[in-house]
């Protein structure tokens, strides 16, 4: 019994960090970020370090979480992401006056939200988490009351969620009545005969609106470059990365362990939402004049990716390739939002293009680690997106949707356009006096020289770190 | 010795010595004879190479490294030196010492970045020379556009950020259809053997369907012909040597070009032996239309820089047709003929340099009489102007002769072409020196100072390489011998 | 002997790369002495050379020059009578001009340049004397071409002189590709480019290729010689200083064509087509070239015509199967029309570069010296009976007339009435320069010329008229040249002809050649006004063939050019590409309309899609 008390151990860790901010957020008469901002950090940090040491074990809580090395991978990278997002935090939060207990404390429960819906094995869980972070997504986006701008976006992003989370419930509940189980590792048993299948299948025309819409496949992406344009650069930055994280781990899973009677029909589809994800994010992105949004469309094509790759999920090298590809997404846009947030004063965020002309030599730093990111998300060496896009298109490659990696790699040709326009306005236009920026504070930059070094690292010598991906992508199964 | 990676010295230094120069962007003096001092060595590191190969040549390559890179997807770093990488080795670090001086003066602002970049892209191609495993090739075969793009971008000139966005374009759409090729060989051959390896030895084992043959070689001349660059893929070429500093179109003609036909020479040709044979005549008369084509055009350009683009994409329409040809006379021609090529043009793109700093402009309506004013410009203008128009006892006249003649025996129309090709190549070289040297001086400038002594080394040990290579190229064919021959019977 | 060739090919090297490196530091005197130093050296070399030969031939490398698969090419000698005497005249003709252009250009500030080209030449013009290997012969070939480039357009200021130079170096280069293409040949059939290897095995070749190399290296002949359809760039090629039109333009370097035929004879033997093809050419260019120099104004323009017509002589020679004659023919040419060309260049000095003969006259009195050596040329050029012109000219016509077929009667015809038309045009020329007439110069109107101009001829002088010597046909020493070049293989030593038909042949040309000159007295004894109407103007501007390369070859090339460069690979390549790429942009543009930023559409977003996945359900399904 008590073995399962550990293996819940960082969620609990997490519940009581958030419960606990709040309580000193209470008690303190001066609101002072700081050490709400430490405490924050600390839990993280006591949270990825069980994650990490915690002994795996198979499913859990009869069933419910999976308490297997690749959950324990995706766990770990969302709290390691959650780090980063309060890092870069810190002083925007300051200079946008929302450095109260309430900011750290939300984002620790949507952490919490988005670890349980990475884990899940169970529908009833993977639906818990995703609302838990969801609900607590609305708050962190709409986080500046004084702003109507941001709570547009919060709005938005709440009710297209709501529709989203109505149809995915419909869609457990058929699924459920398909095959009389709400575990997610079905077996479909010899009981559930053919007659079931088109039950599943429209339980999961279902579901994939729903995790699509979260993931912000097309075409139910139209939300994300409204609400990534319209929330603070931070929450931007945990909502592009932790939330998607989150639920595409989740969906491995869900595709992984999906009986071959439903997946036979559920390629083509898949195939078809890669080609649109990918195809609408890239061409889309091209004319944007704005930072934000332009990254917002160029994440949709990164899940492009990511979708494509999931016709291999079957496969070893597949789910390998999705599990580093993932990391590396992480990484790279998190130092894209995490340098905007950096980057932006009190007023508004640091979003059209010409505010950047020339930072690479007002900002060198900043610049350095966009341009990084920006060049990883274009694939080029020796950045880790570049291993990362090898290994995918291997992968898929593999698995037979020859033409489809075409397609992506034509795509790709136009995303380096896309990213290396930005570098171009970075460093070959005369700097613009007309936006004075702020130099990283000292947080920022440590996170931004992480990022930077990761990037690059697992650009050059990938090799330890796809060791560990292997060893626990290897008991997924 | 043996046991020490030299050739992963030789790749690395470079970037190292770059790295050093970002840690002091203040100082550009400091810049520039650190930069002089890591090419140098560099140049040091590359003719010890030679010698070691010479004497300790194990077949076909003189020395091999050979690590784990990315085992759990069969990736190795493997690097492999043969006579053809030997002698590319050789011109790169040598054209990399000549960018560092030629940039001396003309780079003032943002020296240390400028200097990093440049090393950096060295060490990309040295890389590209050196690998024999897919993944790592490919892996440098981009790293050295990334650099090249910020050359271009931040030190070029008017029309720099459009330029370096079209060459980046350009050269990424080849390569990228390239490495999905890479990559579908390799799942291919891991299907067959089970042995999932991106090993150039490995995958030269792989059987193909005709189809797929096809297919993935088409994918590798995109991105090679691209490069080198085959007409009707050529347009970024001329733009982007015009944009360039000087350093940049010397890397870009003398070696970037180069990157191509090696790549086809190392890879193309003997992994898709059938699809090369089976497609070599569309090789020869693209090869034939550019000689014409860009011969011809270059007659009619305004710019000057323009115009040796141009030549040069003529040249190496000469190179593809000797590569195309495939027999040991044309490889070797064709393999001399881009060290040759590498050695003129730069030395004409290093001319033009030095007048752009004279006399702010490329355009010919600005120049001529130049010889009146700059006597030993002059001399070493028309020297080079030589060379490039093949004469003999000057370097290209070698890889010229052994290409056409040896065209000749299996082709004679294409040969005949080939000759009458030359002439158009006379023609606009004529058209460059008159109106340059000759005439009158329209400006009002009364005087323009001569060659200084930094610039006549430069120009001087490039004449000398020429007149080497045009009086004695026999050692440098001698270490083309063995490479040919292990191909032309590994096809065949 | 190895030695001493090393020494006669290097020396005039050595003098370039000397001068060329450092002259510009050394005093002008010193320039000048190493310029001829080098000169004089080698022509020591080449006369020890002929010595010590002794009828033999010689073959050695002087080193490999590179080798790939079975092809490999040797810098290496081939010295045998035939190079022994083009080596002795190269090196004479040249030393002579050399010291003749001290004083000629001493005004000139830019003579490191100059006397370095000259070396250069010199160099160039033995390679291809002595080389053995095709592909040498080559660099000689392109080597005298350069220099020639160089020196045509020497005062590069004026434009025109510039282009005259590029003229002449790209016509040239065009008879190149044919040598190219005939190495290539020769390659493809013997694996080899040794002469000496070559020759013997001529015998082996097929007619058909017989006449294709034949008609190759005819091509790469009649462009350095300047024969039809090539001539057009020798008289433009005046533009340079006349020392430099004596050397490369009279003497040595348009007779490399006719020597490379001779060389080649056994190869050019095995075809009688292309035999025939080559005198013809010869012929029609003598006649051709002759007609022109009769209208022409310039002195340096006569000269120039009457080169391209010697020459064809000579081709006319090789294309009947005298080598000898051909040899002999191109020896005394040598002499006389360098011997004319300085004259020219004194008369064009001392008239302050005036150039036109009809501005000239009353010289016999303010230049005796030059008036009596342009006269002993003018004799030599025009076959005065008794000198070797006359002895060498009437051998080939003889040689030609006793070819079977009336082609070669055609041919025949034609070489006499240009014999008769060069006697004409080269005393309407002396008389009109040199004759008195009231419009004629003043002594005050004339420029003092050093006397070392007119002294260096004297030996010049002396040779053209003693070189008949060397071939008479009678008498003591009977065919002394025809003798030596006995070992040269094709070389016949005497014209198998009657002697009746021989004597007829004499006298008749002598009487052509006296006549000429006749009626040359008869027209232009008295003062001339120039008239250029009608048949003059035709033949003054060498029957328009000049200006119909203009129109019909090199405006289209650039015009051509320009289109290709704005229409095909601007307006269309480069634009397409580039348009296809900013079609992506469109694309996205229109992709924009879709994010309007309204909740509605997001959601309609979301049925549409789920309504599209339910459909790929049911398809799917259906099917399955």
């Amino acid at each position: 019994m008590e073995s399962t008390w550990i293996l819940i151990f960082p969620e609990i860790i997490l519940a009581t960090g958030g419960l606990l901010i709040l309580c000193t957020g209470a008690f303190q008469e001066k609101k002072e970020g700081q050490l709400i901002f430490f405490l924050s950090l600390i839990f993280l940090g006591g949270a990825i370090g069980a994650s990490v040491f915690v002994p795996l074990s198979g499913t859990s809580l009869n069933g419910m979480l999976d308490g297997g090395g690749y959950a324990r991978l995706f766990s770990t990278l969302i709290f390691c992401i959650a780090f980063f997002c309060v890092l870069f935090s810190f002083n925007y939060a300051k200079n946008h006056s929302f450095d109260g207990d309430e900011y750290y404390a939300i984002l620790l429960f949507s952490v919490l939200g988005m670890d349980l819906a990475a884990k899940a094995a169970h529908w009833l869980i993977f639906f818990l988490g995703l609302e838990l972070l969801s609900i607590s997504l609305y708050i962190l986006i709409a986080i500046r009351r004084d702003d109507p701008f941001f709570g547009e976006a919060g709005l938005k992003y709440l009710i297209t969620g709501a529709v989203a989370g109505a149809f995915l419930v419909f869609g457990i509940g058929l699924w459920y009545a398909g095959c009389g189980s709400l575990s997610v590792i079905t077996r479909l048993s010899s009981g559930a005969q053919a007659a079931d299948i088109p039950i599943m299948l429209a339980a999961l025309a279902l579901i994939l609106v729903g995790i699509g819409f979260k993931i912000s496949m097309v075409p139910f992406h139209l939300w994300t470059p409204d609400v990534y344009q319209g929330s603070p650069a931070p929450v931007t930055a945990f909502l592009a990365t932790g939330s998607k994280v989150a639920v595409f781990a989740f969906l491995i899973r869900f595709c992984f362990h999906m009986p071959d009677p439903l997946w036979g029909p559920v390629q083509p589809i898949l195939w078809v939402l890669a080609f649109l994800t990918l195809v609408a994010g890239t061409l889309t992105a091209l004319s944007q004049s704005q930072l934000k949004r332009l990254l917002a469309y160029s994440s949709v094509a990164q899940m492009g990716y990511l979708t494509m790759t999931l016709l291999a999920v079957k496969m070893e090298s597949g789910l390998f390739a999705l599990a580093f590809y993932l990391m590396v997404y992480a990484a790279m846009d998190l130092g894209a939002f995490g340098i905007i947030a950096s980057l932006s004063d009190e007023r508004e965020d640091r979003d059209a293009l010409e505010a950047y002309e020339g930072m690479g030599y007002t900002h060198p730093w900043s610049s350095a680690v966009l341009t990084f990111s920006l060049l990883s998300l274009a694939g080029l060496p020796p950045t880790a997106g570049f291993v990362g896009k090898v290994i995918l298109f291997k992968a898929v490659l593999q698995a037979g949707a020859v033409s489809l990696a075409i397609i992506a790699i034509a795509m790709t040709v136009l995303s380096i356009y896309l990213y290396m326009k930005v570098v171009a306005i970075l460093y070959m236009r005369p700097a613009s006096a007309t936006k004075p920026a702020f130099q990283m504070g000292l947080y920022e930059q440590m996170g931004g020289a992480f990022i930077l070094t990761f990037l690059l690292w697992a650009g050059v010598a990938s090799s330890p770190l796809l060791k560990i991906i292997e060893s626990m992508v290897q008991m997924a199964n | 010795m043996n046991g020490f990676p030299l050739l992963t010295a030789i790749i690395f230094l470079p970037l190292l010595g770059g790295l050093v120069l970002l840690a002091r962007p203040d100082r550009p003096g400091f810049c520039r004879m650190v930069s002089l001092g890591v090419t140098l060595g560099d140049l040091a590191l590359v003719v010890l190479l030679v010698f070691l190969g010479m004497e300790n040549a194990a077949g076909q390559w003189f020395r091999m490294e050979d690590y784990a890179w990315i085992p759990s997807v069969g990736i190795r770093y493997t690097l492999a030196a043969d006579g053809v990488s030997l002698m590319l080795l050789l011109l790169t670090a040598f054209l990399g010492v000549l960018s560092v001086l030629v940039s001396w003066k003309q780079i003032r602002e943002k020296v240390s970045s400028y200097y990093f970049f440049l090393l950096f892209t060295l060490t990309g191609i040295l890389g590209v020379f050196l690998a024999t495993d897919l993944f790592l090739f490919y892996f440098f075969w981009e790293i050295q556009i990334i650099p090249m793009f910020f050359l271009v971008g931040i030190w070029g000139h008017e029309q720099r950020s459009r330029t370096a966005m079209k060459f980046i374009l350009f050269t990424m759409t080849g390569s990228l259809f390239m490495l999905i090729a890479i990559i579908g060989l390799y799942v291919i051959h891991g299907r067959q053997t089970g042995i999932y390896t991106f090993a150039l030895p490995h995958l030269l084992e792989t059987s193909l369907s005709i189809g797929t043959e096809g297919w993935l070689y088409a994918a590798f001349m995109l991105s090679f012909g691209v490069k080198i660059p085959m007409v009707p893929l050529h347009t970024w070429l001329p733009d982007t040597h015009t944009q360039a500093p000087t350093a940049g179109s010397v890397i870009l003609a003398g070696l970037l070009l180069k990157t191509g036909v090696y790549g086809i020479f190392r890879f193309a040709l003997p992994l898709f032996p059938l699809a090369f044979r089976a497609f070599a005549p569309v090789l020869m008369v693209l090869g034939l239309i550019a000689l014409f084509y860009a011969s011809w055009i270059a007659l009619s350009q305004v710019d000057i820089k323009r115009l040796i683009a141009y030549s040069s994409i003529g040249h190496m329409g000469l190179v593809v047709l000797g590569l195309a040809v495939l027999n040991s006379i044309t490889l070797s021609g064709s393999l001399l003929q881009m060290i040759n090529h590498g050695v003129s043009t730069s030395a004409l793109f290093i001319l033009v340099g030095m007048l752009n700093e004279r006399i702010d402009s490329r355009q010919f309506r600005d120049f001529g009489g130049l010889w009146k004013k700059m006597p030993v410009f002059s001399a070493f203008f028309l020297f080079f102007s030589m060379a490039a128009l093949g004469l003999p006892g000057l370097n290209n006249f070698v890889g010229e002769i052994l290409i056409l003649i040896g065209t000749y025996r299996v082709h004679p129309v294409a040969a005949v072409f080939g000759f009458a090709g030359l002439l158009f190549g006379v023609v606009y070289v004529l058209r460059m020196i008159q109106d340059t040297i000759f005439g009158e001086f329209p400006g009002e400038e009364t005087t323009l100072r001569d060659l200084e002594a930094r610039e006549i080394i430069i120009l001087g040990t490039l004449a000398l390489s020429v007149l080497f290579l045009g009086l004695w190229p026999e050692p440098v064919l001698n270490l083309f011998q063995e490479p040919v021959n292990a191909l032309i019977s590994g096809i065949s | 002997m190895k030695a001493i060739l090393f020494l006669l090919i290097i020396f005039p090297l050595a003098g370039a790369t000397l001068n060329g490196l450092f002259g510009r530091r050394l005093p002008r005197k010193i320039v000048e002495i190493i310029a001829c130093a080098a000169l004089l050296c080698s022509l020591l070399m080449a006369t020890a050379a002929i010595i010590n030969m002794g009828g033999g031939t010689f073959n050695f490398v002087l080193f490999q020059w590179f080798q790939a698969g079975d092809l490999s090419v040797a810098m290496d000698i081939h010295y045998d009578a035939l190079a022994a005497i083009m080596a002795l005249m190269v090196t004479f003709v040249a030393s002579i001009i050399h010291f003749y252009s001290v004083s000629f250009m001493r005004n000139d500030t830019d003579y490191v340049r100059y006397f370095c080209y000259l070396n250069l030449f010199v160099f160039s013009m033995l390679v291809i004397a002595l080389a053995d290997s095709l592909v040498f012969v080559y660099l000689g070939w392109e080597g005298v071409g350069f220099c020639s480039y160089a020196l045509i357009g020497f005062w590069y200021g004026d434009p025109v002189k510039a282009t005259a130079g590029k003229k002449a170096f790209i016509m040239t280069r065009m008879g190149d590709i044919g040598f190219g293409v005939a190495v290539a040949v020769l390659f493809a059939h013997f694996g080899t480019f040794s002469i000496t290897h070559i020759n013997p095995l001529a015998a082996t070749l097929s007619t058909g290729s017989a006449t294709l190399l034949t008609l190759l290296f005819l091509f790469a002949a009649v462009g350095k010689s300047a024969q039809l359809p090539l001539t057009t760039w020798l008289p433009d090629a005046m533009a340079g200083p006349t020392p430099v039109s004596a050397l490369i333009h009279a003497a040595t370097m348009v007779t490399a064509g006719v020597y490379l035929l001779m060389r080649l004879f056994p190869v050019v033997q095995q075809s009688p087509q292309g035999m025939l093809v080559i005198a013809g050419v010869g012929a029609v260019t003598a006649f051709y070239a002759s007609l022109s120099a009769l209208a022409q104004r310039d002195i340096k323009r006569v000269l120039a015509y009457s080169t391209i017509s010697q020459v064809g002589y000579m081709i006319l020679a090789v294309g009947v199967g005298d080598m000898v004659g051909g040899m002999f023919h191109l020896l005394s040419h040598a002499f006389f029309k360098a011997l004319l060309f300085l004259c020219a260049g004194c008369v064009i000095q001392a008239l302050a570069d005036e150039h036109d003969i009809f501005k000239m006259g009353n010289l016999d009195r303010h230049l005796p010296g030059v008036f009596w050596l342009m006269l002993v040329g003018a004799l030599c050029l025009s076959a005065f009976p008794t000198l070797g012109g006359y002895f060498s000219k009437d051998r080939i016509l003889l040689s030609t007339f006793i070819q079977p077929g009336i082609a070669y009667k055609v041919c025949w015809a034609l070489g006499m009435s240009a014999a008769f038309l060069t006697a004409l045009y080269t005393f309407r020329m002396f008389f009109i320069a040199f004759l008195k007439r009231p419009d004629g110069k003043k002594a005050s109107e004339m420029h003092q010329i050093p006397r070392f101009l007119v002294i260096i001829l004297i030996p010049l002088a002396i040779v053209a008229l003693c070189d008949g010597l060397l071939n008479l046909p009678f008498g003591v020493g009977k065919r002394w040249l025809g003798h030596f070049l006995f070992s040269v293989p094709g070389a016949v030593v005497d014209v198998r002809a009657s002697t009746d038909l021989f004597l007829g042949m004499g006298i008749l040309s002598a009487s052509l050649s006296l006549s000429g000159i006749a009626l040359a007295w008869f027209l232009y004894r008295r003062p001339q006004e120039a008239r250029e109407k009608g048949w003059r103007a035709v033949l003054f501007s060498a029957f328009y063939l000049d200006t119909a390369y203009r129109y019909w070859i090199v405006q289209p090339y650039r015009w051509a050019a320009t289109l290709l460069w704005r229409q095909i690979d601007e307006k269309h390549l480069d634009a397409n590409i580039e348009g296809f790429g900013i079609s992506f942009n469109a694309a996205s543009l229109m992709m924009r309309v879709w994010s309007t930023g309204r909740l509605s559409t997001y959601l309609k977003a979301f049925l549409v899609g789920l309504a599209g996945l339910l459909c790929l359900l049911v398809g799917r399904v259906t099917l399955w």
